[in-house]
């Protein structure tokens, strides 16, 4: 029988914490959504002037990462590259921002953020998972 | 001169009317948000609970969001949905699940766009104004309602 690692509500308040931390650095206001790899909201927070919009988009890019177990910035890549019918995808955003969380080779969630710039969004949710990683 | 007198009546008696229909206020704040999920946690906690809290603002959406470990998947968006009938109609879902109960007139409420009618929604008040809604989901509708009760008290 296969085992698998998850996430657990500590471990989001780690990532939160840590993403939160990269954002003040910065002096970026964004929406920070973490997901599990079935799509379902774990934890969520909007920092004061993010806006409705980035709440929902950062959810989206999230849940983007989380189903097909790449970075929403890798869609975004192969709709640039040409690809427009990528566009089409179900449930896919292709827009930089979403970064899956991957422990032991098994994809067990994603982190997306909405507020500044893409790279930028993308920077502040891979600094949430670096420090649940330890990395 | 009568006529004037009425309209002036008329004016003040609709003003006293609104008067009692609570009204909006700014939005709930981050650390607003996750103080009265900090209180709704602790309660849940307490009890053993595992469930989803959400809270939203006036407008419906997400602030902040926590779900407890071993929550049920389905709990995650219906405590967003309860949050979001609790700002959207500043009445507690409960007060729509009673009225769907009751059954015949009632299940009018079933066609509300919105609406949730489960039990474990809350307005968040403060200073009197309406700020936002506090949805939880997870175990009977009755204990989410009292979790969610213990996270609007801790803002009231």
């Amino acid at each position: 029988m296969k085992t698998r690692p998850e996430l657990t509500l500590a471990d989001c308040e780690q990532i939160a914490i840590a993403a939160v931390a990269e954002a003040r650095r910065n002096q970026w206001v964004v929406a920070i959504a973490i997901l599990d790899d079935g799509g379902h909201l774990l934890h969520f927070l909007r920092m004061d002037g993010a806006t409705p919009a980035n709440a929902a988009i950062a959810v989206e890019k999230a849940r983007t990462a989380a189903m097909s177990r790449r970075t929403s910035g890798s869609w975004e890549e192969r709709v640039k590259a040409g690809r427009t019918v990528m566009l089409k995808m179900p449930g896919i955003l292709p827009v930089q921002g979403g970064v899956p969380i991957v422990v032991d080779g098994t994809c067990i969630g994603a982190v997306g953020v909405s507020g500044v710039q893409s790279h930028e969004d993308e920077r502040i949710a891979q600094a949430g998972i670096d420090a649940l990683l330890k990395r | 001169m009568f006529r004037t007198f009425l309209a002036a009546w008329l004016a003040v008696a609709s003003l006293a009317a609104f008067g009692q229909v609570p009204q909006y206020g700014a939005n709930v704040d981050l650390e607003q948000a996750k103080k009265a999920i900090a209180a709704a946690q602790a309660e849940a906690r307490k009890n053993g609970w595992p469930v989803a809290i959400a809270v939203v603002d006036n407008a419906g959406f997400l602030v902040a969001y926590e779900r407890l470990d071993n929550t049920q998947t389905a709990s995650v968006q219906v405590a967003i949905d309860k949050a979001v009938s609790a700002a959207m109609y500043r009445r507690s879902t409960k007060v729509f699940q009673d009225a769907v109960a009751g059954a015949g007139g009632g299940m009018r409420i079933t066609s509300l766009r919105y609406a949730s009618w489960v039990e474990g929604g809350l307005t968040l008040m403060m200073g009197g104004k309406v700020v936002g809604g506090i949805g939880v989901s997870g175990v009977n509708a009755d204990q989410d309602g009292m979790v969610a009760k213990a996270g609007a008290d801790a803002l009231r």
